[in-house]
């Protein structure tokens, strides 16, 4: 399993460009390297809620690749993106442009992490 | 209760009632009555209060083909026991081939649309439909279907499944079904009891993008059916059972040509027509066997009268092929109108594909769910804007209860036409609350109550029972029961000799009257408000689920000493509520989280998806009755931060605090993750 973003680089990727050796950020900045870890730790959520709700377990096996599409490898459908987009709502207090098509914010696990992460309102989950 | 006067979120244009058909019948009866009725609300009070002339008049007027004697209209005494038209015959499939009462079906008009989420389009006319029934039939017959023979479908919702089904409907064998994506275990717990002669399966479906194969669970299921002599395969894909003979529909569509003439043969008027499966609160699913002629009538009633369906409409209710709605809609044909089918994900390839259906299909009534109008609502989606539904007149949802501001989104956002919501189900295959022409639609109610239908609110006073109508002013609220016979009362259960198990599942909690299972509140205004249920049947997002089903899988797991499956409103979800499964662990905190996602997996695969709690929490104990029966009724009540309603029933009701204040549970109530 890729746990690296690769492609379509958002600002979390400038960590990423940096490298990561045991989960710290090698020659980035602190801002950058909340961002990077909290790349890890909101992947890492979106895997257990995929769990939660839809996977039961399976969820890492089946995600190959942090950029596969969901929808072609069968992770979610389009109900399962409404739910990931309230969770991720309720769960990091930011508000999704529903006015866009979900599947392209949402289409893979990389995706959906950046899209959180670079969110104007994103400040770290709920305490 | 006494309630304000709301302002309603859609007024019908002056004289609609006039012009509809509810309208034209009201004339009908005024003039076969010799007094004048006036309007609605008076019609209904003589179809409770004269319900055998209100049927017979309902009879004529809708022009049922009946041979034998049209008297008694209603045989028999009570609810229970009552049988409608006991000395008649009819054809249910000829009505629906063709339709009754003088309404205008030519051979050339379009009978059915079939559709599915790969952009797949077929059409038959009347007169082809009538032709492939004919010809299954035959087939059928050979093969050795006839009355009392029980057929099961496992399919698509195609034209291919629907002539199979009225084919094995006009030989007087009764019809089953289960939707392809439910666990084996489930249809074997459910058509094991009716020991299908016949199988009818798709063995592979295409749903969201992929194709799902089907054949390893068939073969699977028709093992365990000893009953099953043949399987008949309705798509291409090859399909070998052992032990049981296997061949494609075409053979059966091809091999009868020039047999296909005359009307089909007619049976008694409360013949079985369909066994539907129902989820109880306890035991095995309940098979409910449901008469031709009872259903015919209902569903002219509420396709002609209520919605208004005649020749001009295109009906497209989204339903699998396994659920009531499925054979509520194929009625419609009896009304004139082509009806639409529609098979796969709603949502696919687009996030509003359905309504681009809609718009491209000109569809007139447009049946669908409280669950999926929330979705397009949660999801953004202008369906109004987006389509062209310049034709629709009519939106009807059913499944679950149509939360207040979804009236709002339809009518903003869909289109400015009335939305119905309506509600009955399977134990009566059809609805006791709906709309009508020429009402005014309020926020979370249904419109008016069906014609014919004594519905009342059941309540205690002491030890009175009170069984209240709509009031005359402000609403009365209690459990939804009905007080005079109905056409669709179910004939019984399936191997239910003597109908105890019948009585005990809706005639026990009040006698002498049918208990639905749901709350419901009455207004002064001859609308209802679906409160919910009143048992522990669980409906959530649509989908009804019985607890029982949750606690045989749990069997497995010997780690696990009790469990209560509840639902809880939780305004952050889709769909407004969750499934909550409360479990009393044997070792206490040993709750892992693997054993959550190997609980979760196997309530999948065992059961089905939609049997999946979304949240499952240890507590200390469950609230159980003096006499030790678990109460789901007051965990339901704890989960939702209700006082229980029967607390004093209750040995240890000090439980009910610590499962209201779970972190977990309280995060929802308040809109959290949880």
């Amino acid at each position: 399993m890729n746990r690296r973003a690769r492609g379509g680089a958002g600002p979390p990727a400038r960590g990423w460009a940096h490298g990561v050796r045991g989960g710290r950020a090698i020659g980035a900045g602190p801002a950058d390297e909340k961002a990077i870890m909290s790349y890890a730790d909101l992947r890492q959520r979106v895997i257990d809620w995929l769990d939660d709700n839809y996977h039961f377990g399976d969820a890492a096996t089946l995600i190959k690749d942090d950029e596969a599409s969901f929808l072609d490898n069968g992770v979610l459908d389009s109900l399962g993106f409404a739910k990931m987009r309230l969770f991720l709502e309720k769960t990091y207090a930011i508000k999704v442009d529903t006015s866009k098509d979900l599947r392209k914010h949402f289409d893979s696990l990389g995706k959906i992490v950046r899209y959180v992460l670079t969110h104007k309102d994103y400040k770290g989950p709920r305490s | 209760m006494s309630g304000g006067a709301p302002s309603p979120v859609y007024e019908p244009p002056a004289g609609e009632l006039g012009r509809s058909q509810l309208g034209a019948f009201l004339r009908f009866c005024e003039g076969r009555l010799g007094r004048a009725l006036g309007d609605e609300a008076a019609l209904y009070r003589f179809s409770v209060d004269e319900g055998a002339r209100f049927w017979g008049l309902f009879a004529a007027w809708a022009g049922l083909r009946l041979s034998g004697e049209r008297e008694p209209v209603i045989g028999g005494e009570g609810v229970e026991r009552a049988a409608f038209f006991p000395r008649a015959r009819l054809s249910y499939v000829d009505h629906l081939v063709r339709p009754p009462g003088g309404v205008e079906a030519p051979a050339g008009a379009t009978a059915v649309i079939g559709l599915d989420e790969a952009g797949a389009r077929e059409e038959l006319t009347r007169g082809e439909l009538a032709r492939r029934v004919g010809l299954v039939a035959a087939a059928l017959a050979r093969r050795g279907v006839g009355p009392g023979d029980r057929v099961l479908g496992l399919c698509r919702n195609t034209p291919r499944t629907l002539v199979a089904y009225l084919a094995t409907l006009s030989l007087g064998a009764t019809w089953s079904a289960a939707a392809p994506d439910m666990g084996a275990e489930l249809v074997l717990a459910r058509a094991g009891q009716v020991a299908p002669k016949l199988l009818f399966a798709d063995a592979r479906y295409p749903y969201h993008g992929a194709t799902r194969d089907n054949r390893e669970r068939l073969a699977a299921l028709a093992a365990k059916l000893p009953s099953l002599e043949r399987v008949v395969a309705l798509d291409d894909a090859p399909l070998a059972i052992a032990g049981v003979e296997a061949e494609p529909f075409e053979r059966l569509l091809g091999e009868g040509a020039g047999e296909a003439e005359g009307a089909p043969a007619e049976f008694d008027f409360n013949h079985p027509l369909l066994v539907l499966f129902s989820s109880g609160t306890t035991g095995v699913p309940k098979c409910i066997v449901h008469g031709a002629g009872g259903t015919l009538l209902e569903h002219l009633k509420e396709l002609r009268l209520h919605c208004d369906l005649g020749p001009r409409d295109r009906l497209l209710f989204h339903t699998t092929a396994g659920w009531m709605m499925y054979n509520w809609l194929v009625s419609a044909l009896a009304t004139g109108a082509t009806v639409v089918l529609y098979d796969g994900s709603v949502t696919f390839p687009e996030a509003d594909s359905l309504f681009s259906l809609v718009a491209r299909e000109r569809v007139t009534v447009f049946g669908t769910s409280a669950a999926y109008l929330g979705y397009c609502r949660d999801e953004g989606l202008e369906p109004g804007a987006a389509h062209d539904l310049s034709a629709l007149r009519l939106v009807c949802s059913t499944g679950s209860v149509l939360a207040d501001p979804l009236y709002d989104w339809a009518a903003e956002k869909v289109a400015r036409v009335p939305l119905h919501s309506i509600s009955g189900g399977t134990d009566i295959v059809g609805c006791f609350v709906m709309g009508s022409p020429g009402r005014p639609v309020y926020r979370g109610e249904s419109p008016s109550i069906g014609l014919g239908l004594d519905v009342r609110a059941a309540r205690r006073e002491g030890s009175r029972l009170l069984l209240e109508r709509c009031p005359a002013e402000g609403s009365v609220r209690g459990e939804l029961v009905c007080a005079a016979p109905f056409p669709s009362r179910p004939l019984g259960l399936y191997g239910d000799e003597g109908g105890k198990r019948f009585h005990e599942a809706y005639f026990s909690q009040h006698e002498g009257v049918w208990t639905h299972g749901d709350a419901v509140e009455l207004t002064s205004r001859g609308t209802a408000r679906i409160l919910g249920r009143s048992d522990g049947v669980l409906n959530v997002r649509g989908v009804r689920i019985g607890p029982g089903e949750i606690y045989r899988v749990l069997e497995a797991f010997p780690e696990v000493r009790a469990a209560a499956a509840v639902e809880q409103k939780a305004p952050g979800e889709l769909g407004g509520s969750r499934l909550v499964l409360l479990v009393v662990m044997a070792e206490r905190g040993s709750l892992t989280r693997p054993l959550t996602l190997k609980i979760k997996k196997e309530l999948s695969t065992r059961a089905s998806p939609a049997h999946v709690p979304e949240l499952i929490v240890e507590v200390s104990d469950l609230p159980r009755t003096h006499n030790g029966k678990l109460s789901e009724r007051a965990a339901r009540d704890a989960v939702n931060g209700l006082e229980a309603a029967n607390r004093d029933a209750l040995k240890n009701a000090e439980v009910l605090g610590e499962i209201m204040a779970h972190p977990a549970i309280a995060a929802a109530r308040e809109g959290g993750e949880g």
